[in-house]
């Protein structure tokens, strides 16, 4: 009987440990690799698209590469296509798209070529306007 | 009467794709969907005869669609000259805006590729007439160097083209505009223009394997300017008309947000039709751009 009982016990806590192992918070990592992408004025192009890409809060552009990486918040998804969209809106044509999912440990928020991505919420235009671009 | 101070507004008007761009023409300006981008120029000029002139033009450029660009260049400026008469040196002066240019540009023909882009956009558009074609002193009428605009709607059309790699660039870009007679029957010469660019990175020489580095790229720049003559009450007017050839060197400071540029301008050729025209001796070209997001609706996705 004892033994059953902590059998019992020992499931329950290891259901409990699985269920706090998958509650640990993860983001969505996009990787796009850009084609005619070749300047800071370039990834311009795209970051004025990325402001309107709801969730996304960080970007990271490598120039050498001609790369785009991108931080989504925790619990935010984003599909291939969207991303595609972004950088054909844009005026560029897309290359190979890669979303994967990370750990918060993972993801890299600061460091060289990293861009926080403002999401103004002003109810009024002008403000909005403002708080994007200056 | 030359036409320096139209010149100068022309000189500014017309933009390369991915590296930094040209200073001297925006025609072929990358701008993006729903970008905004501003450019606030200045440029002396130096010539003989005494002239001396600032412009302050600005070029905006706006993101219709990823294939679509709305531009809109104002100028506005102040221009000297000293005339030597019979009575001893003669001191005219002009400042105020310039004729104001619109137009439009259709990406129609891209290949954009891992390691380079290529682009093909023809353009059309007019300039307003917001400059003064009839700008008096005591003494008359001044002399055409210092009037700021054609008095009329002048038709402008062109086609502007691009390539691009990570390390150099080039752009060109052939422009028309067209100068019909004004109610007074009189007006300047048709003008033909050809720009071409050559732009190379020269800080970092090497790239970083990541991040994005802010970028000193030299940029040097032609300039061809072919002016019909002038025509008043339909007659073709001797002093006026020509063939200008300048060249440029500008050294340009890009980074995500901004770009800066400095450089210097001199001619290569002036064969201007007719006696005591005015030439320009040297120019100079700074000129500061910022890049904006447009305003957009709230939660609006239409990629």
């Amino acid at each position: 009987m004892r033994c059953a009982i902590f059998l019992g016990v020992m499931m329950v806590a290891a259901a409990n440990m699985g269920l706090a192992t998958d509650a640990v918070p993860k983001i969505t990592r996009a990787v796009a690799t850009l084609n005619g992408v070749f300047s800071p004025r370039g990834f311009f192009n795209i970051t004025v698209r990325l402001y309107q890409l709801e969730g996304l809060e960080w970007a990271k552009f490598d120039l050498k590469k001609s790369r785009l990486t991108l931080d989504f918040k925790p619990g935010v998804a984003v599909t291939e296509g969207e991303i595609q969209n972004v950088m054909m809106s844009a005026g560029y044509k897309p290359g190979p798209i890669k979303v994967e999912s990370l750990t918060l440990s993972e993801a890299s928020e600061t460091g060289p070529g990293w861009v926080r991505i403002k999401h103004p919420q002003s109810r009024n235009p002008v403000i909005r306007w403002f708080q994007l671009n200056f | 009467m030359a036409r320096t101070f139209t010149l100068l507004i022309g000189l500014l008007v017309c933009g390369s794709a991915a590296l930094a761009s040209p200073a001297t023409f925006v025609t072929a300006l990358p701008v993006a969907r729903d970008q905004l981008l501003v450019r606030f120029n200045l440029q002396p000029t130096f010539a003989t005869a005494g002239f001396t002139g600032i412009q302050f033009p600005v070029n905006m450029a706006y993101g219709l669609t990823s294939r679509w660009a709305l531009f809109l260049n104002t100028n506005q400026g102040f221009g000297s000259l000293t005339e030597m008469t019979p009575q001893g040196p003669l001191h005219l002066s002009s400042a105020g805006p310039g004729d104001l240019l619109s137009f439009a540009r259709y990406t129609l023909f891209k290949i954009d590729k891992p390691k380079s882009t290529f682009r093909i956009a023809p353009l059309a558009g007019a300039f307003f007439p917001s400059g003064n074609n009839a700008l008096r002193s005591t003494q008359g009428l001044l002399p055409k160097l210092l009037q700021t605009g054609s008095g009329s709607y002048d038709p402008y059309f062109g086609v502007t083209m691009g390539y691009n790699n990570s390390l150099w660039g080039t752009a060109w870009d052939t422009t028309y505009r067209r100068n019909p007679l004004t109610n007074q029957g009189v007006s300047p010469g048709d003008e033909l223009r050809s720009d071409v660019q050559f732009e190379i990175r020269i800080y970092p020489l090497r790239l970083p394997e990541e991040g994005l580095p802010k970028l000193l790229v030299l940029s040097i720049e032609s300039n061809y300017v072919q002016d019909a003559k002038d025509r008043i009450n339909s007659i073709s007017a001797v002093d006026s008309g020509g063939k200008i050839l300048k060249q440029d060197a500008i050294l340009e400071w890009t980074t995500l947000h901004w770009q800066l540029g400095v450089g210097a301008q001199l001619p290569l050729m002036q064969d201007l039709a007719g006696m005591g025209r005015t030439k320009q001796r040297s120019g100079l070209l700074v000129y500061f751009e910022y890049y904006l997001a447009a305003p957009h609706h709230r939660g609006r996705k239409d990629f």
